[in-house]
């Protein structure tokens, strides 16, 4: 290669770099791309007709409700932030179907999955220059669990936006923006009661930030004055309208439910912490695949060396909710309950990113290929995590589930899309949540009159049978997976050794390629012989 | 994380020499391969400083592909070993060396046919690199003469011993650019298929395995290593540029008979030196950065490991049943066999031998190395080889005999394949296939 090719190919690299500069100098437009860009993806892995699942559906009723009578129905979940919002959105529209809708409420959570990157870019501005917070804003929305979480039409996205708006006007210098925050955290604990947390989280900033303030404390209850103004109003609406006092405002009562089974004996608490830490431990981990692994680690040592001030409300954040999630992780593992640290990764991720590219020349390029690769390593999660073809076989059980079982075991997380296949083919819409009489298939959970799972109760198919009869136990649905006990397993694939149950579905014989999953009738004369011998 | 050929060659090195060396240490400023040997440093084969050129060890010895793929007792991990041994001869300024890359190359193409990147490099290198014309034709001539010498057995002696074409690869590639035969790993569609077609269908597919190939984590690395090289090209980097180059563009008759992204393994170890490449340029004026190396490479673990738990999530029980399914047709029937479980059967067939099938005394498995996708295709094939016996699968995605869904989903229509036993009876928990005999005077009568 001579000289002349070698000038030729550095100064095409540097034309590259300038064109890449005219992005960095508009935000603006760098942001319109980047969120084009997540908003394709989401589309590319939306699957609009698996329908929603249990706790989207719950908020799904609740917006119904809302938008058809324009009051505040009874709410009998934890979080109605979410489905207010929602109601909103609903009453704009006129659909016919139940489909429709849940399609409509899985778009709003992707697009505003999507609009998160415009605060945690103006979150990251207040530690880096514009092109390494456009990074940021890139690495949040590219990340796959948060990509997958916006399709489910659940509260996370809403809740990290006004988190994460929470956080960015926090930091603001305009003071009266920082009172905002507190007003924007409200709406947050309206969404999530571990809102609640990030009410702690900044009412300690508060006072870190504001200690040479004499009037702080004066200032501090403007603050509270405001998050309670917002928060209150809504608890009184739905004390109201649940007529129940404060009892069902989670967020009042999430120190009750967190302490309640720690301050039994001492084996119980080593036992509920442990559990938190190495669930704990489990989801950080998960969490920092596909790239975070690369540089959230080195990034914390450069938060910690970090002079700038504002790096304590990372420090903060991070350590109180960790400290919190191992309490929520020891009752409920999933992953979602951390989505909200993922900006805090992404802000972590850049102190690596300009730790290694500040000093070079190409850096503008160079951030290009991380996002790249980041995309891509995105990308390919997404890809070999779909299961759509197995999802889709799951909704042509459900059907078959609603037109030809009555009662049956629940065999969840399968079964939860027995319900919407129920609703979209029973239902008109827009319908009222009471006005509708489910009569699909009833997947049983509990012994009768008591909170005892049937499955963990019963030791073999026969106790089960025994245990669920009394409540119209007439199938039995197993599809041999591990999430199943031993015994229902057994059946799937023992079938002949259980003479008193008759095999009316077999998915293999359905030309099924994922989901395997036999039906069986319950003969309860054959059954009551059986046991007699 | 795997005791495989490549993990064994690692650690064997390490073991042997003082200096912790791997294959991948090419990327050293200082390569020495074995002091006690007098085969002492040289300060030649220079890409990065030797920390950096540690992480370009590690960043191969983790990388998650070669990992799986070397517990399969595959031929790459042998094939990368002589190819980089070769590459790394290349490039030594010392042109005794040559000669041995062009019996490394020899290897690597008794290897896998992919060696054929080494010559057509060696042929590159002499000619940038020899000034003197008549010299380099000779050493040239005399490289290539070793190079034939020891491909010869091979692919040249074995084949005209066995009344076979020579270089039978490159037939194999004809016929198939020719459209006269389908392959299973190439195979998309019914429909017939242009040339031209064929060969950008395994463009597309080359090009879509360099990312597959670059998962976990190389994708975030190498693309910076290759800005940065570009910006600085002397002899060794185009090297490193010329082998990548050349190594794609001989990959691409390969694809259209095989259709796998280990086809591109070979270009790993120089995604690895691209990557480190541009890892010292991010990190070569900063502080603290053997912190940010060590958190880096525990970053790399992570995704490498995660990386194999998810395609290592497989059921034991059901692959233990078909194997004992596999058993059980090699103990109970006699004839010829075509149709799934293809390894199974062959596994456990005593005193097997190979010709145009895998056949014993009793046995005979037929396999048409191409898509089965129609009943006269399925039946036309099973004329020509006598089959009697027809193995299908339930409920699995049909690869090879797309076919057989179409064939279950509508028996009734096909009364001349017969079932004649259902692996239910068996008691398997996981595994589910039935045996058809073909009924050939009710298939005449048709």
């Amino acid at each position: 290669m001579s000289v002349n090719d070698r000038t030729r190919i550095s100064s095409l690299i540097y034309k590259i770099e300038e064109k890449i500069s005219f992005f960095t100098d508009n935000p603006v437009i760098s942001l319109f791309v980047i969120g084009v860009i997540a908003l394709g993806i989401r589309v590319l892995f939306f699957e609009p007709e698996i329908p929603i699942r249990q706790d989207a559906n719950a908020y799904f009723w609740y917006a119904m409700d809302m938008s058809i009578l324009k009051y505040f129905p009874v709410s009998a979940h934890a979080n109605d932030g979410w489905p207010m919002v929602l109601s909103g959105i609903f009453s704009i529209f006129n659909f016919s179907t139940y489909l429709d809708y849940t399609i409509l409420q899985r778009i709003t959570t992707m697009i505003i999955s999507v609009v998160t990157i415009i605060p945690i870019y103006y979150l990251a501005r207040k530690f880096f220059q514009p092109s390494y917070a456009l990074v940021g804003a890139a690495l949040f929305v590219f990340e796959p669990h948060i990509i997958q979480n916006s399709l489910l039409g659940l509260t996370e996205p809403l809740y990290i936006i006004l988190g994460i708006s929470a956080f960015s006007l926090f930091l603001s210098e305009n003071k009266k923006l920082m009172y905002c925050s507190f007003g924007i955290i409200a709406f947050s604990t309206l969404v999530r009661a571990e809102g609640i947390i990030l009410f702690g989280i900044l009412a300690i900033l508060f006072f870190v930030f504001n200690k040479r303030n004499k009037k702080i404390i004066s200032k501090f209850f403007i603050a509270i004055f405001i998050f309670i103004i917002i928060f209150g109003s809504m608890t009184a609406i739905k004390a109201n309208a649940n007529n129940d006092g404060l009892e069902s405002t989670s967020a009042l009562n999430i120190v009750r439910w967190a302490a309640n089974p720690i301050t039994g004996n001492e084996e119980i608490k080593t036992d509920v912490v442990v559990n938190g830490i190495e669930t704990l431990s489990k989801r950080i981990a998960q969490s920092m695949i596909p790239y975070f692994a690369l540089f959230v680690p080195f990034g914390l040592i450069l938060l910690l060396r970090d002079e700038n001030k504002n790096k304590l409300l990372i420090i903060v954040s991070i350590v109180i909710y960790l400290i919190a999630l191992v309490r929520m992780l020891s009752i409920v593992s999933d992953l979602r309950l951390m989505l909200i640290l993922y900006p805090l990764f992404a802000i972590l991720s850049l102190y690596t990113i300009q730790y290694l590219t500040q000093k070079l020349e190409l850096k503008k390029i160079f951030l290009v290929l991380i996002i790249g690769g980041c995309l891509i390593l995105s990308f390919y999660f997404l890809y070999s995590d779909n299961n759509s073809e197995y999802e889709k076989e799951v909704i042509v059980f459900a059907n078959y589930m609603v037109d030809n079982v009555e009662v049956s075991n629940n065999f969840y997380p399968e079964s939860g899309l027995v319900y919407g296949a129920w609703v979209s083919s029973n239902l008109n819409f827009p319908s009222l949540s009471y006005s509708v009489e489910y009569s699909g298939p009833e997947l049983l959970d509990y012994v009768k009159n008591s909170y005892d799972y049937l499955e963990k109760e019963a030791e073999s198919v026969e106790e089960y049978i025994i245990l669920s009869r009394e409540q119209g136990l007439t199938h039995l649905v197993v599809d041999g997976t591990d999430k199943r006990s031993s015994y229902f397993n057994d059946l799937f694939y023992n079938e002949k050794k259980y003479s008193y149950l008759t095999k009316e579905f077999d998915s293999t014989k359905q030309g099924y390629k994922q989901y395997k999953v036999k039906v069986f009738k319950i003969d309860y004369r054959d059954f009551d012989s059986t046991l007699r011998k | 994380m795997g005791i495989g050929f490549h993990e064994f060659t690692f650690l064997k090195y390490c073991k042997k020499n003082k200096d912790f060396q791997t294959l991948s240490t090419l990327g050293r400023q200082e390569v020495y391969l074995n002091k006690d040997n007098d085969y002492v440093s040289k300060k030649s084969a220079t890409f990065v400083k030797e920390k950096y050129a540690l992480i370009a060890a590690i960043l191969f010895t983790l990388e998650s592909n070669l990992i799986e793929n070397s517990i399969f007792g595959q031929t790459e991990p042998l094939f990368i070993l002589f190819g980089l041994a070769s590459f790394y001869f290349i490039i030594q300024k010392n042109q005794r060396y040559q000669l041995l890359a062009f019996i490394f190359a020899g290897l690597a193409f008794d290897t896998r046919i992919n060696g054929i990147v080494l010559i057509v490099l060696l042929f590159f290198a002499l000619t940038l690199k020899i000034k003197n014309h008549e010299s380099s034709i000779k050493k040239l001539v005399f490289g290539i003469a070793l190079f034939l010498l020891i491909i010869s057995p091979v692919h040249i002696i074995e084949p005209i011993l066995h009344d076979k074409p020579i270089f039978p690869f490159i037939n194999t590639v004809t016929v198939t650019i020719l459209e006269e035969q389908k392959h299973y790993s190439t195979y998309e569609s019914s429909e017939d298929t242009s040339s031209s077609e064929i060969i950008l269908n395994a463009i597309k597919n080359e090009l879509s395995h360099i990312i597959r190939i670059s998962i976990p984590y190389l994708i975030i690395f190498f693309p910076i290593g290759i800005i940065i090289s570009l910006k600085n090209i002397d002899f060794k980097v185009k090297m490193l540029f010329l082998i990548s180059i050349i190594s794609l563009i001989l990959a691409i008759p390969q694809y259209t008979v095989s259709n796998e992204f280990r086809n591109l393994f070979f270009l790993i170890p120089f995604l690895c030196i691209f990557s480190v490449i541009g890892i010292q340029k991010l990190t070569e004026k900063t502080e603290i950065k053997n912190i940010f190396l060590i958190l880096l490479v525990a970053g790399l673990i992570l995704l490498s490991a995660n990386f194999l738990r998810e395609r290592y999530d497989i059921d034991k029980e059901y692959f233990l049943e078909k194997d004992d399914f596999g058993k059980y047709i090699v103990d109970n029937y006699d004839g010829n066999i075509s149709g799934n479980i293809r390894l199974e059967i062959i596994r456990n067939m005593p005193d097997l031998k190979l010709s145009s099938s895998h056949f014993n005394d009793k046995l005979a498995y037929f396999d048409p190395g191409l898509t089965i996708d129609s009943i006269p295709q399925l039946m036309k094939y099973s004329k020509e080889n006598m089959i009697d016996y027809l193995i299908i699968e339930e409920g699995v995605v049909q690869k090879h005999y797309p076919i057989f869904n179409e064939f279950l989903m509508n028996k009734d229509q096909h009364m001349y394949l017969e079932e004649v036993f259902d692996s239910n009876k068996l008691d398997y928990k996981k595994f589910n296939a039935k045996i058809f005999k073909i009924n050939w005077e009710l298939y005449n009568e048709r």
